[in-house]
């Protein structure tokens, strides 16, 4: 009877922390980030030809990487967001919910990790390592976009549980080899730390695993591993695989210095995903992908962090220790080994580890200080937590970075599909490719689209990387503006507020027809008729774009 | 008897490549020879403290010279004055904020959580102490010269060469659960507190946390080389 009254408690506790996470994850999902970048774009779009024609932008069918900008990136998620396109039609929300749900998934797969580990003496304990998962800024910022991450964490979070629960009961190894492997199909970082995590797995449990009790379960195993990794074996040596060997972030300037020299930079990088510095009270440098004012934790959390690793340390002869401090050591190597200095998004799956931590720092902490004490402690910083998410996430956030996030590309095909009847240029001198969230936008049809791009990239798929931003379709061209010759063809030149100066405006006699403001005020995009007649007469000789201009 | 000297000899012979043979003491030695005396002195009873041999009393009163030193040679930074760059985005951020209220019937309830966060001394001056704490918490600070995250308008340099940092690590990890450690980590939680209210801003850095790093790191060291020596002279 006891049993059943802890169930039913257990059962609400968890239902109103995924009541909270299910708030936070889909509150204004579609408005926050404001804006919608290229990497939600390309996914977004992709998913929408797929699902209306079998074939990505380029017409290739089905693809086992999508080729997008030449980042070939893993599958999985933009046929995730297919289905969801099916659902919710082509917005801004259907591209962001898969996401957003594996976020709030990944929350009851750290529950089961907690519950299941043994580790923790409080029930409790359990409870608010979610409640702290599901509150982390690191998986709110990463569940709340239209790229892949958040669903390969919850893949490679799922695949970690199970190679846990499969030191105990054996049939388990073979549900983590599928959901591991398939991380890898998932996102890029999974496709280097899932074979380090396999190693080292097998390697620490090597006395539990080739027991008896183990090994049929390790065969069909490693069977199913090597099939379901048939499609990256057969991709290996294409420059597909490989499309971001560029963000190798290391010289070596060869001999013993260099090497040393080579050693110190890596670790640098490394140590740095385990800095309370960077891990609760500086975000990420790149503001792209941080949020204002507050780091990946709450910087409460660093006295459970602390505490956790000691706990982990003192405890490291245990099992789930062994387990935790291999994760730790090896998620940040895929992220370390690039040369941005804190890649919050390569280096998410480190969040699996940290957040076990934590836990069992808080698990410590509750252990020698009484309810009286944890407890009221517990509502005020969880109240304080709530505060700074919405002061940093959903107020700061939608209005500092909006920009960033591609803010007026929507607001852009918005003008473009009131004046049908004109060209228009957009000035890609500067700006990040907007070609993909103006065919998003504008609900392109794919089929269409697909015969509007060059013919060739279909041909060689996987082989080329080169990107080329130049793309024609409907009455849109993106390109830079080239100043010999677009002045004496009607059209709109569209550009950011730098691409266009009031003396080219005058010179050119340039007519303002519209302009996009962030919600800081400033100039996002700007739109400018050319005027070829008045050009034209405005020279002492008419050049030959004069005489051959169709408009006239 | 021939095996404590010998044990002694090479643990003080660890000692003194880990405090001198890093670039930081020598630094403060051609900064101020005081303050060099003082920092081997330290450390020195630091060491002796988490081996449970040294008097935690006098390794306080050398502390409070070397706290001294480094309030009296740290740039006092304003917790709470605003810089232009901090006034520019305080007043971006004023105009953030919705309208924060409870509805009570009628009436309504104004919450100025705007001012509160942006506007208040209290506020300015929590997040500039935690700014200040977690640069002296980076251990990236210590080893790495700061780097990849160095800070702006900060001349940062490298303090103890990096090979040490596992050492340092499994020291800590390892002297923080001794009892007899108990009044040296408080007096570094005291003086890591101190550093978060006048911050670092000098030409050697946090340098009252170099005893506690040099005799934590050497704490560690000996632990690691006495492991490794257990493991090659297992009987077979």
């Amino acid at each position: 009877m006891k049993k059943n009254k802890y169930d039913l408690i257990e059962i609400i506790a968890l239902l109103l922390i995924f009541l909270v996470g299910a708030v936070i994850f889909f509150y204004k999902l579609d408005k926050i980030p404001s804006g919608f970048y290229i990497d939600e774009a390309l996914p977004g779009y992709n998913a929408y030809s797929i699902l209306l024609t079998g074939r990505d932008e380029f017409g290739k069918g089905f693809p086992m990487f999508f080729r997008f900008y030449g980042s070939f990136n893993p599958p999985l998620f933009t046929y995730l967001v297919a289905s969801s396109i099916a659902i919710f039609g082509l917005n801004i929300f259907a591209v962001r919910a898969p996401a957003a749900l594996a976020g709030l998934l990944s929350g009851l797969v750290v529950f089961f990790l907690l519950k299941n580990s043994l580790f923790l003496k409080r029930r409790a304990s359990v409870f608010l390592g979610t409640l702290f998962f599901v509150i982390s800024p690191w998986i709110i910022l990463h569940g709340r976009v239209g790229y892949e991450v958040s669903l390969a964490f919850l893949l490679f979070a799922l695949g970690c549980l199970f190679l846990w629960l499969g030191i105990t009961k054996p049939k388990r190894l073979i549900l983590a080899t599928i959901f591991l492997s398939l991380s890898t199909y998932a996102a890029y970082a999974e496709r280097f730390i899932v074979p380090l995590v396999i190693f080292g797995f097998v390697l620490v449990f090597r006395k539990v695993l080739f027991r008896k009790s183990h090994l049929r379960s390790l065969k069909t195993s490693l069977v199913i591993l090597l099939v379901t990794q048939i499609p990256h074996l057969i991709l290996l040596t294409t420059p597909a695989f490989f499309p971001k060997a560029n963000l190798w972030g290391f010289e070596d300037l060869g001999g013993f210095w260099g090497k040393l020299g080579l050693a110190r930079e890596f670790f640098s990088r490394y140590f740095v995903y385990f800095s309370p510095r960077s891990l609760f009270f500086l975000p990420d440098p790149d503001p792209q992908r941080s949020i204002p004012a507050l780091s990946v934790f709450y910087p409460w959390m660093i006295i459970p962090y602390f505490l956790g690793i000691y706990n982990f340390w003192k405890r490291r002869g245990e099992d789930f220790s062994k387990f935790i401090i291999l994760l730790l050591v090896l998620t940040p190597i895929p992220a370390a080994l690039t040369r941005d200095p804190f890649a919050t998004h390569r280096a998410l799956p480190a969040l699996l580890p940290l957040i076990v931590v934590i836990a069992a720092g808080v698990d410590m902490a509750i252990k020698r200080l009484g309810f009286r004490i944890w407890f009221p402690l517990l509502v005020i910083t969880v109240i304080w937590s709530f505060v700074l998410l919405w002061r940093s996430y959903f107020v700061f956030l939608p209005i500092e970075r909006a920009r960033l996030w591609g803010y007026g590309a929507g607001e852009l095909a918005e003008q473009i599909r009131q004046r049908p009847e004109e060209k228009f240029l957009i000035d890609e001198s500067r700006t990040k490719p907007t070609y993909i969230n103006l065919a998003f936008f504008s609900k392109y049809p794919p089929e269409k689209f697909q015969k509007e791009v060059d013919q060739n990239v279909k041909e060689n798929y996987y082989a080329s990387v080169d990107f080329n931003s130049h793309y024609r379709f409907a009455n849109i061209e993106t390109r830079g503006i080239d100043w010999e010759k677009d002045i004496y063809k009607a059209q709109i030149l569209v550009g950011d507020e730098f691409a266009i100066s009031p003396q080219q405006a005058k010179e050119h006699f340039l007519e303002e027809v519209f302009e996009i403001k962030d919600p800081l005020g400033q100039i996002v995009f700007r739109g400018f008729r050319t005027n070829p007649r008045q050009k034209c007469a405005s020279l002492p000789l008419p050049t030959i774009d004069c005489t051959n201009s169709s408009t006239f | 008897m021939d095996f404590k000297f010998k044990y002694l000899l090479s643990s003080y012979l660890l000692f003194c490549l880990i405090l001198f043979g890093n670039y930081w003491i020598w630094r403060a030695l051609s900064y101020s020879l005081p303050i060099f005396i003082l920092l081997v002195a330290c450390s020195l009873l630091g060491y002796r403290i988490i081996k449970g041999k040294g008097r935690l009393l006098a390794f306080l009163l050398l502390l409070m010279f070397l706290v001294f030193s480094q309030w009296s040679s740290t740039s006092p930074t304003s917790l709470t004055v605003f810089s232009n760059d901090d006034i520019r985005l305080k007043d971006q951020r004023l105009k953030e904020y919705p309208p924060v209220y409870i509805k009570i019937g009628p009436g309504a309830i104004w919450i100025p959580v705007a001012h509160w966060f942006e506007e208040r001394k209290e506020a300015v001056a929590a997040s500039r102490v935690a700014t200040n704490f977690s640069e002296v918490l980076d251990p990236n600070l210590y080893f790495f010269a700061n780097h990849p995250r160095e800070r702006v308008g900060v001349s940062e340099f490298g303090k103890f060469p990096y090979v040490f940092f596992p050492f340092f690590v499994v020291g800590i990890l390892e002297a923080v659960g001794l009892r007899k450690t108990k009044g040296f980590f408080l007096s570094l939680i005291l003086a890591i507190l101190l550093l978060s209210l006048i911050g670092n801003k000098n030409e050697l850095g946090p340098f009252v946390l170099f005893p506690y790093i040099v005799s934590i790191t050497v704490f560690g060291a000996e632990l690691l080389t006495q492991k490794t020596k257990s493991l090659f002279s297992r009987p077979k």
